[in-house]
């Protein structure tokens, strides 16, 4: 790299020399030992594995015996998979409706609790987060039995005000999904109310009362003000529920197996079917490389929003 | 929301108390959707599959409340076990995060050393590396090439590298040591390990028990790894028993059981997160976020 003539004489920006610059690295081995077991333990769980697994999905291997190169087939196979398109599609549509009527629920919950006026707000804000410490497992358990065609409070509360009951999990694919989306918002929607809480405490007393004193009215602050502030907590949990969306395999694998008709079926579930019910390591790998593909491409396209909506 | 108040702000009108009853009551009803299913869990747990697959629900057991869903759960399934396992990886798991994230967040705040920066940045990047590509070879690595199936170290030895706990904690003690007391240990002959162990740690429990909450709730309630290398009754947790109750669709569900087995393995996570309530909620409203 050479650098253009400037006027700051050559001694100045000579580069220390390598025997100068390891002696000072040296020196600093135990800074370098407080966050080696960090580099190491990455290196060891998640390097080595990544490029396993591009090894693995460019071969043909069950596990046992010879691995045979078979180039880009099991990528090709993996777009041949009818379960393959239907799983992203039900990823995608409970991306579509989980992400924008959370962060609704979210925004609005966070804003009547951030009224310092309002009795029991602590009581309320416990109350929301509490699902978030209890297992997704427990919590599909839960569902279960709630929507239970025969046994579930749903149903009954529906006969009770004269609806049809739904036959939700067991053969009502839409019935499935909703039962999925509520239990998601059910497990997650008070972390984000704290997330948009304190949001909203960061906001300084003096911009809403100068706000006011303009005669600004209690709409105008809440999208003038309020909410272009909460922009970038939307913008982190959209990252977040991306990545959660694509890892979904809990809820559907406890609650109906990605059934009705494959109507819960997620990319994850997909993936661990493949991969570890039928060993299926070849076609698995591409597969986990093009979800991978898929969730840096949305995130990439997330952050290219969000620079022109800051823009 | 109401901005046309121009009387005194303290008195409490019966208009002001009218107007806020729609929120209250939206505030109420959620409220209760909320808990309404760990009621049904806590309060089924001590019903009979009678009460349970009768032909309406009951919101309480019929004949009182009835322990033999605990008993059997002890006596038959031998569920003592799996509850013990699950809260051993958890602590042990959330040990090894937050000594490991307090040593790295110490050295990424507070050392200066070459390449801190480009090394603090290379971290964070790998918090990007998805799941979904790994999770066929790091089921193999730990299986085949380690033969840690069926132990704990698959989820104790990769928690010496959590991206988020060493951000977290650099973040901490950034805010929380002032370098005054860090100069004047040194000067007082500390070592920079027994700075850390005699001026970083006593100051900074706060954003550890933040962490450490974090980490036990999520490693208690941990399903796929468990699902993958587990798999010896002596070694299975709580969550893989639960998840076996469920049945397949031939054999009937027993939700007694399940919702004892559930209640018992919520209950420690429900006092760790009373415990430690305030300084979780305000951790996470004031710090999870850097832009």
């Amino acid at each position: 790299m050479e650098k253009p003539l400037s006027a700051v004489p050559q001694t100045e920006v000579r580069k220390p020399s390598l025997g100068s610059r390891l002696k000072l690295i040296a020196k600093h081995w135990m800074d370098y030992l407080f966050i080696a077991p960090f580099f190491v333990t990455f290196a060891i769980f998640g390097l080595y594995p990544l490029l396993w697994a591009m090894q693995l999905s460019l071969s043909r291997w069950r596990g046992f015996g010879p691995m045979t190169y078979v180039g880009l087939e099991n990528y090709r196979a993996i777009f041949r998979d009818p379960y393959v398109v239907q799983a992203l599609v039900n990823t995608v549509q409970f991306t579509v409706i989980l992400l924008p009527t959370g962060i609704f629920i979210s925004v609005l919950f966070a804003v009547i609790l951030n009224d310092r006026r309002l009795a029991g707000r602590g009581i309320f804000r416990t109350i929301y987060f509490l699902p978030y410490i209890t297992s997704s497992v427990i919590v599909a358990i839960v569902f279960t039995q709630l929507f239970d065609d025969t046994l579930g409070w749903v149903n009954y509360g529906l006969q009770a005000l004269n609806l049809p009951t739904v036959r939700w999990l067991r053969s009502s694919p839409w019935g499935a999904k909703t039962v999925v989306v509520l239990l998601t918002h059910w497990g997650g929607i008070g972390y984000n109310v704290l997330l948009f809480l304190g949001g909203l405490q960061s906001i300084e007393p003096e911009v809403y009362e100068a706000a006011k004193i303009d005669g600004a009215s209690g709409q105008q602050i809440f999208w003038r003000i309020t909410l272009p502030m909460l922009r970038p907590i939307v913008f982190f949990l959209m990252i977040i529920a991306t990545i959660g969306l694509m890892n979904m395999f809990n809820q559907p694998y406890m609650l109906t197996r990605g059934g009705p008709q494959g109507a819960t079926e997620t990319l994850m579930l997909r993936l661990y079917n493949m991969g570890i019910g039928q060993s299926r390591f070849g076609d698995a790998s591409a597969f986990g490389f093009l979800v991978s593909f898929l969730v840096v491409g949305i995130m990439i396209l997330q952050m290219r929003f969000r620079k022109s909506a800051t823009d | 929301m109401k901005t046309t108040r121009r009387t005194r702000p303290l008195r409490i009108t019966l208009s002001k108390v009218l107007s806020r009853l729609p929120t209250y009551a939206l505030l109420v009803l959620f409220a209760l959707i909320f808990i309404f299913p760990f009621y049904t869990m806590f309060v089924g747990s001590f019903m009979l599959d009678s009460d349970l697959f009768s032909r309406s629900p009951n919101l309480w057991p019929s004949g009182g409340f009835d322990f033999s869903s605990y008993r059997e759960l002890f006596a038959t399934v031998g569920y003592a076990r799996p509850l013990f396992n699950t809260f051993y990886v958890a602590i042990v798991q959330t040990i090894g995060v937050l000594f490991f994230s307090a040593l790295a967040g110490y050295a990424f705040a507070k050392r200066r050393f070459p390449g801190r920066e480009k090394l603090f940045a290379a971290m964070l990047l790998t918090m990007l590396l998805p799941a979904q590509a790994t999770l066929i070879p790091w089921y193999l690595l730990m299986v085949k090439h380690l033969g840690w199936g069926d132990t704990y170290w698959p989820f104790w030895v990769p928690a010496w590298a959590s991206a988020f706990g060493i951000f977290w904690m650099r973040q901490y003690i950034n805010s929380a040591v002032p370098d005054e007391l860090l100069d004047s240990a040194a000067i007082d002959g500390c070592t920079p390990f027994s700075a850390f162990t005699r001026v970083v740690l006593p100051v900074v429990s706060p954003g550890l028990s933040v962490l450490g909450v974090l980490t036990f709730v999520a490693a208690s309630n941990q399903f796929l790894g468990p699902l993958l290398i587990l798999n010896s009754p002596s070694k299975i947790t709580a969550p893989l028993v639960l998840a076996n109750f469920m049945g397949t669709t031939i054999i009937a569900p027993r939700y007694s059981m399940m919702f004892a087995g559930s209640t018992l393995a919520t209950l420690p996570l429900v006092v760790v997160f009373f415990l430690f309530q305030r300084q979780l909620i305000e951790g996470i409203m004031s710090g999870a976020i850097k832009g």
